[in-house]
């Protein structure tokens, strides 16, 4: 495992205040519009790994007036096997292109051997949060950062698997990788409330800002908000990104600022796309929450 | 059983290949993963989803899934084999233009992820009075598919809502009745792929101009008196098939 690197800084940078929304295609026009109303937009990286294309080359023209997050999919960092040279090569090939203001990917495993042959699961597939994982996490993220010579960050994912065993809890083992490997967090509030949800945790506000102040708040680059689905006939709910922010989802994120400070914010919503005005909407809501939560930091701060 | 074996015993959940994963909500991400590979496999086969109807592609895609399973990062690159895979699948037997059609649903959905080249105006005063000494140059980013199928006509109708209304499907329903086959031609304009049925004799001229063969050489003799060279090359020009001229020694 490698010790703490000094990774390259982020290239372009944003504001902690800054207020993105995903771009999908449903939006690629009015992004291409007004994509002013936002700070920055986040793409999934690996919807834009074509040689070229319409969706390529409308993100580098887009990427020329607004800053874009690269949020990846696919690396499966979390795998016991390395993340293949392909993939490295396809997400540097649009760091390249978009000079992104932060790449990032999840805290899970997607690649893994069949009969031999090496696969992809296709999902962010769960890992337990053991010293093994540990090791094949730190040695991706050190992979994909030594490739790409900068700085990732690593998500929180939605688990809808309890492992029984571990050796760390979840905000530990991101701290270790933080620790080792000197990546950034993005801390998704709805993946934290799903996971305390599915696992039927006794206090859920209380394992929620226990959990936001065992991490590292100076490691969070980006804070992602999202809405999820009950799923009746499995009492699941599930992170489908398909609706608006949940009432719960903005007072966690509110006591996270708080508790963090300000920092860039992301609005995910990846099904049943609604307009890109009430996506704004959203984007507008995360301002007044983030006002109302520094208006509250201030004060306590003066006391 | 060690973090290895559950990784690979997990991706061997997901295609198929055991119905017993241990783990409570393992269900969860096969259905996540199926869902995923159907909206991939529509992306990028529109008129195979359109023909054989929401239910039975759901059933077809989650058969590839399994046998295939998915093999790149990218979810736009998974299916890139579907065409030749269901050639054997039992779907073919009614409906045995399926292969050809997915076929050319794939070239056109990969000309919109690929380099297509600008014209280069200027290069076409390569041509000079010997056609011998001179060939055009053609897009990389085209394709040419021969079917013994109207492949064409059906991929036209099936672009609209209602297919059976169209032109091209009663013209493809004569032609499936009289054996006959189309041509395709697949190009970009603007960031749209595009497919267009072709003569035999342009196959083979654009076939020759691909081996970077002599414009002479490349119509041959009974061609050249058949075409109007110079609309043609226009033609051609306008869809950015051919986007340039060179002197070959």
């Amino acid at each position: 495992m490698s010790d703490r690197q000094d990774t390259v800084p982020l290239t372009r940078m944003f504001t902690n205040t800054a207020v993105g929304v995903g771009l999908r295609p449903d939006h690629y026009q009015d992004a291409l519009e007004n994509a002013s109303a936002v700070d920055f937009l986040e793409v999934h990286s690996e919807n834009f790994f074509a040689e070229a294309g319409m969706a390529v080359e409308l993100l580098e023209e887009i990427s020329a007036e607004t800053p874009i997050s690269l949020h990846g999919t696919s690396a499966g960092l979390g795998s016991v096997e390395a993340v293949p040279d392909d993939y490295l090569e396809k997400l540097r090939r649009l760091v390249d292109r978009v000079d992104p203001i932060l790449v990032s990917d999840h805290l899970c495993f997607t690649w893994a051997r069949i009969g031999g042959r090496i696969f992809h699961g296709g999902d962010l597939l769960p890992i337990p949060y053991t010293k093994e994982s540990l090791h094949h996490a730190v040695n991706n993220i050190d992979r994909l950062q030594s490739y790409l010579g900068r700085q990732i960050a690593v998500e929180n994912v939605c688990a809808y698997i309890d492992f029984d065993q571990g050796d760390f809890d979840e905000a530990e083992f991101l701290s270790e990788i933080v620790v080792r490997t000197g990546c950034g967090l993005i801390l998704d509030i709805n993946n934290l409330m799903v996971n305390a949800r599915n696992a039927r945790v006794g206090e859920p506000e209380s394992y929620f800002d226990h959990y936001v102040r065992s991490v590292d708040s100076s490691a969070i680059l980006e804070i992602h908000l999202a809405g999820s689905t009950p799923v009746e006939d499995q009492d699941l709910l599930i992170d489908d990104h398909a609706c608006p922010v949940s009432g719960a989802g903005w007072e966690s994120y509110q006591r996270a600022l708080t508790e963090i400070g300000p920092k860039p914010t992301l609005i995910e919503w990846d099904n049943n796309l609604p307009s890109w005005g009430a996506l704004l909407g959203e984007a507008t809501k995360a301002r007044k929450a983030q006002r109302r939560a520094f208006s509250r930091r201030r004060s306590y701060e003066s006391v | 059983m060690n973090l290895s074996e559950y990784q690979c015993q997990f991706l061997g959940f997901l295609f198929g290949e055991t119905n017993s994963m241990q783990l409570p909500n393992a269900d969860v991400y096969r259905f996540g993963v199926e869902a995923k590979a159907v909206r991939a496999i529509e992306n990028s086969y529109p008129t195979v989803k359109t023909l054989l109807g929401p239910t039975v592609f759901q059933g077809v895609v989650v058969d590839y899934l399994r046998t295939i399973k998915k093999q790149s990062g990218d979810w736009s690159d998974f299916g890139w084999g579907f065409p030749s895979w269901i050639i054997s699948h039992r779907i073919s037997d009614q409906v045995p233009y399926l292969s050809d059609v997915a076929r050319l649903d794939g070239y056109v959905s990969r000309a919109e992820r690929r380099p297509f080249d600008e014209v280069n105006f200027e290069s076409f005063s390569n041509i000079g009075k010997d056609l011998s000494e001179c060939t055009l140059i053609l897009n990389r980013g085209l394709e040419l598919f021969r079917s013994t199928y109207p492949i064409v006509s059906i991929w036209e109708a099936h672009k609209s809502a209602e297919p059976r209304d169209t032109l091209s499907f009663a013209q493809a329903k004569r032609m499936i009745a009289q054996g006959r086959g189309q041509n395709a031609l697949i190009y970009r304009t603007g960031w749209r792929g595009m497919a267009e049925s072709i003569s035999e004799n342009d196959v083979a001229v654009l076939s020759h101009l691909r081996e970077q063969q002599s414009i002479a050489r490349a119509f041959a003799k009974n061609v050249l008196l058949e075409k109007n060279f110079a609309g043609w090359l226009q033609d051609m020009i306008a869809k950015g098939v051919i986007v340039g001229a060179r002197t070959i020694h």
